[in-house]
């Protein structure tokens, strides 16, 4: 230190570097923890996903959404690029399950939540259009067997125009991955 | 002195100098036909190095096309599966409606869902592949 100080110029490279070191080591840590932190929540997620698919096939729906919800808890960053689909695939589950136990408002709950995050065209928005087509040919049915036939004409043609919408995004998908693939 | 004493050294410096000549003659059409022939054996080479440089291009665009459609293939094939799903209950609906006026509709469904099975042709889909299909 006496050396040091004798030689301010040279005291204060030695701090600026040994600053400099310690910085970016705490740097590299902290994004290593990161990174393996986000791969762990995202394989979470995809347990919980197989999951639910595991649990209805078993007849378990009751705890197949609650897997599939537990996905929509898990904290992934924002700007997360395998955030928004997993957040639809599993909002698409939970409106599964929720035609498949005949909570059809609840279906549709689960789809407006998926809708209203979506931010560009993907495979889980087209599935999520398909699920509400499916939502309303249910209401469609059961407006039939309550004998409201101009409600289940109307309940069908909106179907028809979900499933349309469905089939156009993945049109376009599929025809703008050949595009690029060319 | 008989003209064949004097012809002689005369004839020999003649025939030095006619050989010399001969020597210089070739060896300056040599390098000059080396001169001519060297910037085009060069532009030969370059032509061959530059279309050798176009193919290598054209292979490595051609083999990455493909590794990114065989990546690609999973989500390929699950859009295929989504798409023909919902013109099969498009159909459905339709036929359920009975209204004539709505069957271009399943036609042009029906068209979408074959469009996109010859798109995923080359992935060779399995049919209920979807399901295993997450992000």
């Amino acid at each position: 230190m006496t050396r040091l100080s004798r030689h301010p110029v040279g005291a204060c490279a030695v701090l600026v570097v040994a600053l400099a070191a310690c910085g970016c080591a705490r740097g590299e840590g902290g994004s290593e923890a990161s990174r393996r932190a986000r791969l762990e929540t995202i394989g979470v997620a995809q347990g919980l996903l197989h999951e639910a698919d595991v649990l209805e096939g078993l007849g378990d729906r009751a705890t197949a959404v609650a897997r599939a919800r537990a996905v929509l808890e898990l904290p992934l960053a924002p700007d997360d690029p395998l955030r928004e689909p997993l957040r639809l695939d599993a909002w698409g589950r939970v409106a599964e399950l929720a035609i498949a136990d005949g909570s059809l408002d609840e279906a549709e709950r689960a789809v407006q939540s998926g809708l209203d995050e979506v931010s560009r065209p993907s495979y889980f928005e087209a599935r999520l259009h398909l699920v509400r087509g499916r939502v309303l040919e249910a209401r469609a049915a059961r407006a039939r067997d309550e004998g409201r036939d101009e409600d289940e004409r109307t309940l069908l043609r909106e179907a028809l125009e979900a499933h349309e919408r469905s089939i156009a995004i993945n049109r376009a998908l599929l025809a703008e991955d050949g595009d690029r693939s060319r | 002195m008989s003209p064949q004493t004097w012809m002689d050294p005369l004839g020999r410096a003649l025939g030095v100098v006619a050989l010399l000549g001969s020597i210089a003659f070739a060896t300056a059409c040599g390098a000059a036909l080396r001169t001519e022939r060297q910037p085009r054996a060069v532009e030969r080479r370059e032509d061959l190095e530059r279309r050798l440089a176009d193919e290598e291009a054209r292979l490595a665009r051609a083999e990455g096309a493909l590794a990114d459609e065989s990546a690609a293939c999973p989500e390929r094939c699950r859009s295929s599966e989504l798409l023909c799903e919902a013109a099969r209950r498009v159909c459905a609906i339709v036929v359920e409606l009975d209204d004539p006026s709505l069957r271009p509709r399943c036609e042009r469904a029906e068209q979408s869902c074959a469009d996109g099975e010859r798109r995923v042709s080359s992935c060779g889909c399995r049919a209920g592949s979807s399901p295993d299909a997450r992000p």
